[in-house]
Order: structure tokens, then sequence, then C-alpha cells
């Protein structure tokens, strides 16, 4: 039988791996430390940041509860797109888990060039310094553009699933859908799904440097 | 939010608190699947009850008082505490404030104890070092650590509880 320094050895364990703790009686005496180590853990720099994830799983939950769909009427892309939105405005695309995993070989990508485009600048070079990403949102486009060390690469941030606004996890170098576990590589290779098919990598942007500024060819 | 504004819809209530309800539940339980299943459980409790448009202010107070609610019953179904000590009102703003300012509640409670329980509480916590490797740089056996890492939490929620009175 474990004696209270074990029990709350434990407990501590648990909270510094982020799993859900042991559960035990605990004296009042163990309840204060209990919560001491809760809120110590709470301390450590990013932890109690929900998970863009999350924010959308229960959004989705809370809609279903609060707004039963009418039969046969899919779920709008506007929602899908709130959901998004609010998930992004967490500032919260670091903290997410990917769960299922499923792996494939890398897809063809495809590049989405405009008709009548013009380049649009979108970022100042200086703020993409080599091996970084940043996301960037011009009138209809949403996308991310990359310093891969030798050359500026630009993608789509809308999730080819079912348009969902992606979220940066810029140091994972991974972007990821809100709406499902979704996950891209910043080049907009997929990485992992958990939908009954892939979705396809998502499209490349055309991108060019002028005098600092990074632009991309827009409508 | 202005002073006398409403919430007319459940999405901006939604959009609205949250963060903070998540955050202010993690820095009571330390730990992200009882963090989303308790956040979970404020709004899908609390949500269908409101009677909308509302004042903020009321939305608020009733998410927070479901928020005391749904803790306080945690801890007594899997700790056996008979009345968990949850004050969310008197210290729910410090919520929107980083977790990371040094100014925060915890830096100033590991700030006021002894070096080696302000150490070995930094080591785990704050590093994430297993209770092998605090030991190894605090120079002390795993059990020991275990001991000094059980008093400095004692310690600290003693100081903690200072702080608040």
């Amino acid at each position: 039988m474990r004696g209270p320094v074990d029990r709350i050895a434990a407990f501590v364990e648990d909270l510094v791996r982020n799993r859900r703790p042991c559960r035990f009686k605990a004296s009042p005496e163990e309840m204060d430390a209990l919560g001491a180590a809760a809120e110590l853990a709470a301390a450590r720099p990013g932890a109690d940041l929900p998970s863009a994830d999350f924010i959308a799983r229960l959004g989705r939950q809370l809609r279903s509860q609060m707004e039963p769909p009418p039969a046969h009427e899919p779920v709008t892309r506007r929602a899908l797109l709130r959901t998004a939105g609010l998930a992004a405005a967490a500032g919260v695309a670091g903290a997410v888990i990917d769960r299922t995993i499923v792996s494939q070989p890398l897809g063809q990508q495809a590049t989405l060039t405009p008709d009548h485009g013009t380049w649009r600048a979108v970022a100042a070079l200086a703020d993409v310094s080599a091996g970084q990403s940043v996301r960037f949102s011009s009138g209809p486009v949403e996308g991310v553009v990359v310093n891969d060390g030798r050359t500026i690469k630009a993608v789509s941030a809308v999730c080819t699933h079912q348009g969902c606004l992606l979220l940066l996890d810029a140091a994972a170098h991974r972007l990821r859908c809100p709406c499902h576990p979704t996950v891209f590589s910043v080049t907009g290779q997929l990485i992992s799904y958990s939908l009954a098919t892939p979705p396809a990598n998502l499209p490349a942007l055309q991108a060019r440097v002028r005098d600092g500024q990074i632009e991309v060819l827009v409508v | 939010m202005l002073e006398g504004a409403t919430y007319a819809d459940w999405e901006t209530i939604y959009n609205d608190n949250v963060v903070r309800v998540y955050r202010l539940i993690f820095a009571r339980v330390g730990n992200r699947p009882d963090a989303e299943d308790l956040t979970s459980e404020v709004f899908v409790k609390s949500l269908p009850n409101l009677s909308l448009p509302s004042p903020v202010m009321q939305v608020t107070a009733y998410i927070n008082a479901a928020i005391r609610s749904v803790l306080a019953d945690h801890w007594r179904r899997h700790y056996g505490a008979p009345q968990a000590d949850v004050e969310v009102d008197t210290i729910g703003p410090r919520y929107d404030l980083p977790s990371v300012d040094e100014s925060g509640r915890a830096g100033r409670i590991l700030a006021l104890l002894p070096d080696r329980s302000r150490a070995i509480l930094e080591l785990r916590f704050l590093r994430g070092c297993s209770i092998k490797e605090a030991a190894r740089e605090l120079g002390v056996t795993p059990g020991n650590a275990k001991i000094l890492q059980h008093r400095a939490l004692l310690l600290a929620a003693e100081v903690g509880k200072r702080m608040l009175s």
C-alpha cells in the first residue's frame, strides 16, 4: 500500500506527463498538495492553452446539441469557417495533438494559377527567415509562405476536405485542420488524417520576392 | 465587452469564454484530459439553460457557477473531497494574463519558497524533469527527491493560501 509521498509523487508524474492522473481518496493535507501541483502544472509555458482541435470538436458537439440540423442538410461552409475562425482566434495552434495517424504515399500537388491574377505582397521577406513559415490572408486567398533556406514557396491554407481554414503550427512546421484531425506539412503534403479517404495535398500558390516583399499571385 | 452588453447567441458565448474556462479549469486540475472533459461539461450543462439574450455579466456569473460546481464534483468523486475550495469569481481575472508571466501567482509562490523546495518544483513542473533527473540535479536519491517534492508542495499550498487571505 502506497503512502502519501508516493501517491502525491504518482499524481505529479501524471501531471508532468499531461496524463489523466491516478484517483485516490486524499486526506485534507494531500488535497492541498494536489491543488498546489495542479496550479504549478498550469504555470508551465503554454500548458494551460486548449488545443485548436479540442475547441473545434467541442464547438461541433455544442452545435449539434443546440442546433440539431434538419435531415439531409449538410454542414455549411460558413459554419465550418466559423469554427475555424474560433480556433484561430484562440491562438492555440501549437497545442494540437495528432491522433489517428494514417500514412500515405506523397501525392501530386496542384498549383493554383489564376487566369487574370495580380501579384500581391503578403509578408516582408525579413519576417520569414530560413526555416520559418508565416500564415497570410489576402482577400480571398488564405495561405502560408515558407522559406526553405533556398526558395520562397507558398501554399493554400484551405483544407482540401471541406474548406476549413487551416491553422499554422509554425514550431512543428505543420498546418492543422480545426474541423477534422487532418495535418499537412507547410509545403502542402498530407501528413495524417482520420477520414475515410485521404484529402488531396494543398495546392501550391505562385510566389516571388520583389523589393524585400514576398508576393503571391492572387485573383 | 462593454458593461450592459448582452449575449444574443450561444456561439458568441462559447467563443468568448472557452479559452478562459479551459485555463481556469486547467489551473485546478493540471492536466489536459481532465481539463477537456470538465470544460465540455461546463458548456454542455450551462448553455441549454441560458435564456438569450442575457446580460454578459449574468452569463459570466452563470458559467462561473457551473465551473465551480463541475470542479467541486470532480474533486469529490475522484479524491473524496468533502467540499472543493474553488473561488472562481475572485481569481477569474488573472486567467487573462499569460501563464508564463513571472509576476503570476505560481511564480510568486515559488519565489517565496526555500531554495531546495523551489528548485525541485521548478525542475518537475517548469522544466518537466523526471523524478530521477531532478534527484540527479539536486544531488539526492530519487526517494529523497520524492520527499522533498512532497514537502515543497505542502509549503507551496500554504504560501498560496496565505496569498489569498
